[in-house]
């Protein structure tokens, strides 16, 4: 909140675009420009400049501006770099950014920041402060929800083992004449190295998270036969990428990312969903389980011949899918005319063998995906997530190794850091929560 | 008619070393005390100190005042606790013998040239235009004032239980201030109950100490004040008397479940809270089921050693059940009970009134300390009682207020949180509650604090000279060892190698060891390039500074940022109402605790981030700052 802090976000909508902006303001931009291109900008010449990702690979040639202060929308030095508007490109160059001592900005603060330096006056402010109290709430839920849940509940979780990894610690401080076992004591050392896998864990998924987020994700499912994989490949076309695959297997989900009509989105080819015979089935129809969780929306495909059946409506139910549409595929062999009935559920007739309807699939998922995008906050939000979670893994190692040396007030010291980074992500306030948790826990008072 | 600059109402541990602090200024001060022979009285256990709480009694001691100074007067067991954890979290804890705290202290506040004790109880107070002028005594008696300490304890609306008995008393044999609080409830001031307890006191002679396992002093027999500890001067000695440890059993937890209905805390008789980390020997065994076993502390009371203290086992059962457990216990069979173990429900004020000299919001000039302030502990009363002393005093000579931040001293965590979060049980420190527990450490409170209350006028000329003997002693001894360079390839990097098991790559100074997590002065000392020096006794002092020299140079950088947010500053008649976005919550909590700055305010639950950002803006926009 200093003004001495240097922040930095991705002042464009997410989603592909012709532009992307990246907006940089704080003390540290000329150091910051010098760092990047490793020489001074002209304040206020649009400057076609190479940007580099972190190994030194050229990754865009954008426009950058350098303002200087006071004569910037902040009122502070600003760098803003205009890049293509790939969200990858972007996501990078923001990463790249804050290895420089630059942390990620919060909601609305370029706008407050402009405020507080007198650059906006009475009224705009007004208008700010409203936009500031529901953006930081929209934002939190936001990132929280766009994840399906999945993650603020791992998040969730490993507070709670950390909470009460650290009561044990702080009990053991704060009442030595108690009733500590030293049992207890005994187990901190497996429930740290738990804590490790659970935080590297959580910065896997928010890794994927900050990817999957950024653009629609459409799951294709049904029954085997149906002709998924086959819808797929016609969907992606030439341009698709496979971004996690397993190969020898059909019984694995297939990730992939494709333009369609300008829109890029992720499309999970999931296996075909019957009773599981064996546990490698079983496996996949997890996989499939979880792929459904992180999609927006999902298509699911049907044989035309054997038409929607109970079995596919109990498909539907059991796996908890909600924003579906349903596609009757082989119309070649029932003899019908490619067409789409629009409903809240979409039913959309197609041949896949023939490729006739298929251009209906595209609308439908380019309006969809248009619809998926959200606020600017959200993608920082998240990028500000991962940062606190990676901060969380370094601290909680410097507690591994203090705990090796037999040091409880330092572990205590690196865990109780540890424990606000990850508040950062669900904010509370955890003194009074480790008291709790301490004489719940244990039979405390000589 | 009589007049006096600060008055002091009760003579607990936060009235004694309020009065105490507020004379010392050279400001004429009286304390009034219903019971002159019961001032400086240890109404629970006869101990002082213990992890947190000592780490308060060494920064009242490091402000001149009274606790640490009496505790080692009047020691009868002297440990040092966590002595195998790091020197952040240990702590000194005095048994001490009760008569001889309590004569040590009336002694000490008699010797006060500036200090009178008058006993009488105070009915009412005198107050003007929201400002304290004096208090009324039940006599009719008049006396003015122009500060006036109010450290009432349990005495506000006492009363006890006993099984099923209940009656009037603000501590056992003493009456409990009721007038007074009757004329509270005039004023809007928010008033709460909580409860606390204590155990029953067991004739010594009764008890059969053959088969139970001793605890003696520390061989070291550590100090607790700072004169006693690092300033080389000795304490009286008096006697040395051991504890005892012993346990309760299945047999005694049964009688206690089987009594449950006759317990008040059971019953629905008591409805306060009390501190959940000294509960009651009912609450352990319902909370704690699967425990055959909760361990006893037998604690001596006096020298003469009539009584004994037996800690764990605070109750409000009828005296009959606590007869029969006791006695269920190895050692105290045919144990006789010489008091019984009681509960006090009391009146407290939610310290959510006061900004962070104490002094009240809305009557100016009046303070409030200790227990009524919603805290438990001698400690933490005597903390309190200190800097509402110093406040007084300031106020009185018209000099700027004062109070320790967070990062300063536990007293100032201890003040913030009350006043910030106000409390919801009785308020015991804990290590845990301060950020920079490795910066507030047993060893430098006189660092932190000692030239702070030189300067306010709380700690006398001697007491600094003494500080700064210990100061340049340091100062002498880090030189020292910074002259001293062990070169690779020499003798002494062969000791090194042989005694610490440390391979030397290149040049190094000897004080650079004491940064490794298993070096210490002692270890030092065993090298044969080690050298002499009359400084030894603070060697450990400069081996804790280096040990956390990162981890407090990380915390500067956190504090930097803090500071400018303390810099921000929240005007005292700004409306919360009025600025629009803020939820009710946000409004009800911000106008209840009135945060001085934004950094305070980000601290009150049910503050969220969006909340601030919207205070920021407000303050910004109309200019306040």
């Amino acid at each position: 909140m200093s003004a001495k802090d240097t922040i930095a976000a991705i002042s464009t909508p997410p989603g592909s675009s012709g532009i992307g902006v990246v907006r940089v303001s704080g003390p540290g931009v000329p150091n910051l420009i010098q760092k990047l291109f490793k020489q001074k900008l002209k304040p206020r010449e649009a400057t076609l400049k190479k940007i580099n990702d972190s190994k030194g690979n050229i990754i865009d040639h954008a426009i950058s501006i350098y303002y200087q202060k006071p004569k910037s929308y902040t009122g502070e030095e600003m760098l803003e770099i205009h890049a293509h508007g790939n969200p990858i490109i972007l996501e990078t160059i923001l990463k790249n950014i804050m290895e420089n001592n630059v942390r990620p900005a919060r909601p609305g603060e370029f706008t407050e920041k402009a405020f507080l330096n007198n650059k906006i006056d009475l009224a705009q402010a007004e208008a700010v402060s409203d936009l500031i109290s529901s953006r930081n709430l929209s934002a939190i839920k936001g990132a929280c929800n766009s994840m399906g849940g999945v993650f603020s509940i791992k998040v969730r979780n490993t507070e709670d083992e950390l909470l009460d990894t650290r009561s044990i610690i702080e009990a053991a401080i704060n009442f030595p004449e108690d009733d500590v076992p030293t049992k207890t004591l005994s187990l901190l050392k497996g429930k740290l190295e738990n804590l490790d896998e659970q935080l590297r864990s959580i910065i896997v998924t928010a890794d994927e998270g900050i990817k999957l987020c950024e653009e629609a994700t459409y799951c294709v499912v049904g029954q085997p036969n149906a002709g998924k994989s086959s819808l797929v490949n016609l969907l992606l076309g030439d341009n698709a990428s496979i971004v996690s695959n397993t190969p020898g297997t059909t019984r694995d989900s297939i990730q992939y990312e494709t333009k369609i009509s300008g829109s890029l989105l992720t499309i999970i080819d999931t296996a075909g969903l019957r009773e599981p015979k064996e546990k490698v089935e079983e496996e996949g129809i997890n996989r499939t389980r979880q792929a459904i969780s992180k999609a927006n929306r999902v298509l699911y495909l049907v044989d035309d011949q054997i038409g929607f059946s109970e079995k596919d409506q109990k498909i539907i139910e059991d796996f908890g899918i909600k924003k579906y549409d349903i596609v009757f595929n082989k119309i070649d062999i029932t003899h019908k005319k490619p067409s789409i009935e629009k409903g809240p559920i979409h039913k959309i007739y197609v041949s896949v063998k023939e490729e006739k309807g298929i251009e209906y699939i595209k609308k439908l998922l380019n309006k969809q995906s248009s619809k998926a995008s959200s606020s600017e906050n959200t993608v920082t939000a998240r990028t500000r997530h991962l940062e606190a979670a990676k901060n969380a893994l370094e601290l909680l190692y410097n507690a591994r190794k203090h705990l090796d040396n037999d040091e409880l007030e330092i572990v205590a010291e690196e865990l109780k850091a540890a424990h606000d980074q990850l508040s950062l992500i669900t904010g509370g306030n955890n003194s009074e929560e480790l008291l709790a948790r301490i004489f719940s826990e244990f039979c405390i008072g000589k | 008619m009589r007049q006096y600059e600060v008055i002091v109402i009760g003579g607990g541990h936060a009235g004694c070393e309020a009065a105490h602090a507020s004379a010392r200024f050279g400001v004429k001060t009286l304390l009034l005390t219903m019971k002159i022979e019961t001032v400086g009285q240890m109404s629970c256990n006869p101990a002082i100190g213990g992890i947190g709480k000592s780490h308060l009694a060494r920064e009242i001691d490091a402000l001149d005042g009274l606790m640490c100074k009496i505790a080692d007067n009047s020691a009868l067991q002297r440990r040092t606790l966590n002595s195998r954890k790091g020197p952040a979290v240990r702590a000194t804890r005095i048994q001490t013998c009760r008569n001889a705290y309590k004569r040590n202290m009336q002694k000490a506040m008699q010797e006060e040239e500036s200090l009178d004790i008058t006993q009488s109880t105070v009915s009412e107070l005198i107050v003007k235009n929201n400002e304290i002028k004096g208090v009324i005594t039940e006599h009719g008696e008049k006396i003015y004032g122009n500060c006036v300490i109010l450290t009432a304890g349990t005495f506000l609306g006492g009363r006890i239980h006993i099984g099923q008995k209940s009656f009037e008393a603000g501590r056992s044999g003493d009456k409990a201030a009721n007038e007074l609080e009757k004329f509270f409830r005039d004023y809007p001031f928010s008033i709460g109950r909580l409860k606390t307890g204590t155990p029953p006191r067991i004739k010594r002679a009764s008890i059969n100490f053959e088969k139970l396992e001793p605890q003696m002093s520390d061989i070291e027999q550590p100090k607790i004040s700072y004169l006693y500890d690092h300033y080389g001067q000795k304490p009286d000695q008096i006697e040395e008397i051991p504890c005892h440890i012993t346990y309760t059993n299945e047999e005694a937890h049964n009688i206690i479940k089987n009594s449950k209905n006759l317990s008040p805390l059971y019953n629905g008789t008591i409805t306060a809270t009390g501190p959940r980390y000294c509960p009651s020997i009912e609450d352990k065994v319902e909370k704690f089921g699967d425990k055959s076993e909760h361990q006893i502390f037998l604690e001596p009371e006096t020298t003469n050693n009539f009584e004994i203290y037996p800690n764990g086992l605070s109750t409000s059962l009828p005296l009959e059940t606590q007869q029969k457990f006791l006695q269920t216990i190895q050692g105290l069979e045919n144990c006789v009970i010489t008091q019984p173990g009681y509960a006090i429900e009391y009146s407290y004020f939610d310290p959510r009134c006061l900004d962070n000299t104490l002094e009240t919001k809305h009557i100016n000039n009046l303070f409030f300390a200790g227990q009524i302030n919603g805290t438990t502990g001698y400690e933490e009363a005597a903390a309190q009682g200190i800097l509402a002393g110093i406040n007084a005093s300031l106020k009185v000579k018209e000099l700027e207020k004062w109070c320790p931040e967070r990062n300063e001293a536990y007293l100032g965590v201890l003040v913030d949180d009350l006043i910030t979060l106000g409390v919801s049980e009785p308020y015991r420190m804990f290590t845990s509650r301060a950020e920079h527990r490795l910066r507030l450490r047993e060893d430098n409170a006189d660092e932190r604090l000692t030239g702070k209350g030189f300067k306010l006028g709380v700690v006398s000329k001697k007491r600094m000279s003494l500080f700064e003997e210990k100061l340049k002693k340091i100062e002498n001894e880090s030189k020292r060892l910074k002259g001293i360079e062990i070169k690779p390839g020499t003798t002494a990097s062969e000791d090194l190698e042989k005694k610490l098991g440390i391979t030397l790559r290149r040049p190094q100074q000897l004080k650079h060891f004491l940064k490794m997590s298993n070096v210490s002065y002692q270890d030092l000392q065993s090298l044969n390039c080690f050298g002499i020096t009359a400084n030894s006794d603070i060697g450990h002092i400069i081996a804790n500074n280096e040990k956390y020299a990162g981890y407090l140079r990380k915390q500067d950088q956190e504090m930097k940022f803090l500071a400018n947010q303390q810099k921000l500053l929240i005007p005292r008649n700004i409306n919360y109402k009025e600025i629009s976005g803020l939820t009710n919550e946000a409004v009800e909590a911000l106008s209840r605790v009135m945060p001085k700055n934004i950094e305070q305010a980000a601290r009150i639950p049910g503050v969220t981030p969006a909340t601030i950002s919207l205070l920021r803006v407000f303050i910004k926009k109309n200019n306040f700052n």
